[in-house]
């Protein structure tokens, strides 16, 4: 699996300072969600996740933040695919199930590149090509 | 309450194909009946083979995950939330839970080993998906026996021995809990089914969804009321609806002003309910209605929000009600089960039922007729200064017992460890308005010198909720688990004209919060936060154990739980005491002991435990305490204990980032 390693800058807060490395088997220049991909997940993500997890995902009373150390404490490693299996087994809490397959990768690429993944032009339309993209807590 | 059953035979199980015969139990068993131990949800066992003297020597006999592995194995995307609510109970040492996804499963109460597991009605990811709950339902009349659980929008009857539905219930086994609203607002809710001699009852949410989210916040007052329903234990057929917001022709709509009853919604009841199933009564605590935190729209008391109602569950007829806040304006939910006590008072008996909001109080009323055992005053409070608001002009103050948490916001709340940390508090809170208990929320200034919003204490995130309640019958002693948190309240106007709401929160009061336990602080939307580098301005302990003799009204001790902050850099020296952790941790009772574990940061987002936590045992009687033992992550659920084949267990499902969810089983060498 070749890897690729992006650092990046997201917002102004230098808390917010990100690079994430990516193992995946497309392009480093490309990224690995296309931009369309996660601006329809943004839309997802408002309809259905920004009332709990924060519209700017820094969470909620009742739900974690999804960017920052809060996401990458916990995603830290783990495959893009991971982050899919639990969105669309247990999200939204009043309708787990109700999220289509198409959906949830858009939201993963949403929440990804607000981790600071960075987009590329080829969109990802099946899940199993989420199991080989890596997302890994910048060093 | 508790059944203690002596060599009890159990005949082999059937299977589902996920299944191993069910061993004879030739041992002393003590069950756990409901996942709150029994009906009064005391969460009490009267077990003392684990006690003072040799809980240090608790060791970790079995694990078990979220998800059996063989349902993982069906469904490999199936990956439970790390809030992991299921406590189990436990029957003729098997015990039945929500799993991870609100799957049913029967596991043997020694080994943890699995008998059988619930199958979704289609084996599709879509039907396997879900959220864990916070416990099941037991039934039980003459040789019949019954599981009752809810998982989704669908109320489940299951037989106890193979996990199968029972056929002559709902359809197929199930029934839809969709309520009949004229846009179907979908149902959902966490706290499981509630049974009272032959009638099911369901409380949970599902009135806001449908309306723009189910949350208090925002500025959206509209919503549908989360009525309460009683169901046929055998057929599932839906006996009577407790209308939570009254009809048209009913008493009590009146409270609700300018013709707000039409659409306002919400006040579910949250947590558990309780039961005296002599009376045929069963108590329900009700929340706040909906967008708490403006009322201009909806002037009034608004019945039944905020109240304690008791019902007949024969018929759903209303007994008694009190309600603890009036036209609530600052989502002080009763999110507490009602605890049901049998006290000694002034030389008196009665049948008490303990109630309690995120307010800190307790509230206690003969539970036959709703009197309160000792005054509750109407007192005045502060007036609001919200345009079009009519905040209302009393509020019911408990005369005993003593409150278990901070109440209302004064510099002498604010942090003094050095003269530094106080002067910075008090520096952050000058851009806020302080007040008693009860000080309304005001409109967020803009200018440079301006308030940004009225401080509060307890914050929208409460001190009591859920986790907060564990009784002692043989002592009356009440334990309350609480956490000191504050927050601000800043309303700003509606933008939109037409909304009936003129003003309410940008956000909820999630990020006005104070962070501690090491946690970073989330940078707020609207307000400064009330931290000094993830220190809260207000004083500890952050989570803490009160413990009352309820005979006598009064407090007995007062225990930090857990360190909390007391490393925290800016303390560095200062050689202080446990300040407590922050989260929603349940207790559970022994005869000598009191469980209380850290609460994940699963449970609350920005709040809790990250990582490594403990589940402390103290001596009930004097607050100190004896042991802690690790724990991978911290709590999601509440603990409970048992004992089968003469040996006793304690259980309790955890949670959090690095380790996923499930239970973890304690007993003796």
């Amino acid at each position: 699996m070749d890897r690729l390693r992006a650092s990046l800058t997201v917002g102004c807060c230098s808390a917010l300072l990100l690079s994430v490395a990516i193992a995946s088997g497309q392009s480093a220049s490309s990224g690995v969600f296309s931009a369309e991909q996660a601006k329809h997940g943004q839309s997802i993500f408002r309809a259905k996740c920004g009332a709990c997890h924060g519209e700017d995902l820094d969470g909620g009373q009742e739900a974690p933040a999804l960017k920052g150390d809060a996401f990458w404490s916990e995603w830290d490693q783990q495959t893009a695919r991971a982050l899919y299996s639990r969105i669309i087994s247990t999200m939204p809490p009043d309708g787990p199930g109700t999220l289509d397959a198409k959906d949830v990768i858009d939201l993963v690429a949403f929440i990804a590149h607000q981790n600071g993944v960075p987009q590329g032009t080829k969109a990802i339309e099946n899940a199993n090509e989420l199991n080989n993209i890596k997302l890994q807590r910048p060093k | 309450m508790q059944s203690v059953r002596s060599s009890v035979g159990l005949s082999l199980g059937l299977t589902i194909g996920i299944i191993a015969a069910i061993a004879q139990q030739p041992a002393k068993i003590v069950e756990w009946r409901t996942y709150g131990s029994d009906k009064a949800f005391t969460r009490y066992s009267p077990l003392d083979q684990i006690n003072r003297d040799n809980v240090k020597n608790l060791r970790v006999v079995w694990t078990r995950p979220a998800v059996d592995p063989l349902i993982k194995d069906q469904f490999p995307d199936l990956s439970p939330s790390n809030y992991f609510r299921g406590t189990p109970i436990m029957l003729n040492g098997v015990l039945y839970a929500p799993n991870g996804v609100g799957l049913m499963e029967a596991f043997d109460g020694a080994t943890g080993k699995t008998k059988w597991v619930q199958q979704p009605v289609e084996p599709t990811l879509k039907e396997a998906a879900g959220q864990s709950t916070r416990g099941v339902a037991y039934w039980q009349k003459g040789n019949q026996e019954r599981l009752v659980s809810v998982r989704g929008e669908y109320m489940y009857s299951l037989d106890l021995k193979t996990g199968f539905p029972d056929k002559n219930f709902g359809d197929n086994g199930r029934v839809f809990l969709r309520r009949p609203t004229p846009d179907e607002a979908p149902y959902f809710g966490w706290p499981g089914p509630f049974i009272v001699n032959d009638v099911i009852v369901i409380g949970g949410n599902g009135g806001g969804k449908a309306s723009g989210g189910y949350g208090d916040g925002g500025m959206d007052p509209k919503a549908k009321p989360e009525d309460i329903r009683g169901f046929d234990i055998y057929t599932g057929k839906l006996l009577w609806t407790f209308h939570i917001l009254p009809t048209p022709e009913e008493p009590g709509r009146d409270t609700w002003g300018k013709g707000s009853a039409e659409y306002v919604g919400n006040m579910a009841a949250w947590a558990s309910l309780t039961a005296d199933e002599q009376l045929g009564y069963v108590y329900v605590p009700l929340t706040a209605p909906t967008a708490s935190h403006y009322g201009g729209h909806r002037p009034g008391k608004n019945l039944y929000s905020n109240s304690i109602v008791c019902l007949n569950v024969k018929d759903g007829k209303l007994v008694w009600y009190y309600q603890l806040i009036h036209h609530d304006l600052w989502e002080y939910d009763a999110a507490t089960p009602p605890v049901l006590a049998d006290l000694n008072v002034d030389g008196k008996k009665i049948k008490a039922v303990i109630a309690s909001n995120k307010t800190g109080f307790l509230y206690v009323f003969d539970r036959t007729n709703g009197q309160p055992v000792w005054p509750i005053e109407e007192r005045p409070v502060p007036k609001s200064t919200v345009p079009g608001e009519e905040a209302y002009p009393t509020q019911p103050f408990p005369t005993k017992p003593p409150p278990y948490d901070r109440q209302g916001f004064s510099e002498s709340d604010l942090i003094d460890f050095t003269p530094e940390l106080h002067k910075q508090a008090l520096e952050i809170a000058s851009h806020y308005a302080m007040g008693p208990l009860y000080t309304p929320p005001m409109v967020r200034s803009d200018e440079p010198d301006g308030k940004r919003g009225t401080l509060v204490l307890p914050g929208g995130w409460g001190s009591g909720n859920w986790n907060t309640s564990a009784f002692d019958p043989e002592t009356n002693m009440y334990y309350a688990v609480s956490m000191t948190q504050g927050g601000s309240y800043g309303i700003v106007r509606n933008p939109d004209a037409e909304n009936p709401m003129l003003y309410g929160l940008l956000d909820r009061p999630r990020n006005q919060q104070g962070q501690q336990n090491g946690a970073q602080a989330a940078p707020p939307r609207q307000v400064s936060p009330l931290n000094i580098d993830g220190l809260p301005i207000w004083k500890p302990p952050y989570g803490r154990v009160t413990a009352y003799d309820m005979n006598k009204g009064t407090i007995v001790w007062m225990a930090a739980n857990g360190d909390g902050p007391r490393n925290h850099p800016l303390l560095k020296g200062l050689n202080l005491p446990p300040l407590g952790n922050t989260g929603r941790p349940a207790p559970m009772l022994t005869k000598t002991l009191l469980f209380v574990g850290d609460s994940s940061d699963a449970v609350m987002g920005q709040a809790g435990i990250a990582g490594p936590a403990k589940l402390r045992a103290f001596d009930k009687a004097t607050g100190k305490v004896i042991a802690e033992l690790d724990l991978p992550v911290g709590t999601t659920g509440g603990p409970m204990t048992y004992m089968t084949n003469g040996k006793e267990y304690i259980v309790v499902p955890v949670g959090g980032k690095g380790y996923g969810a499930g239970w973890i089983a304690f007993a003796l060498p």
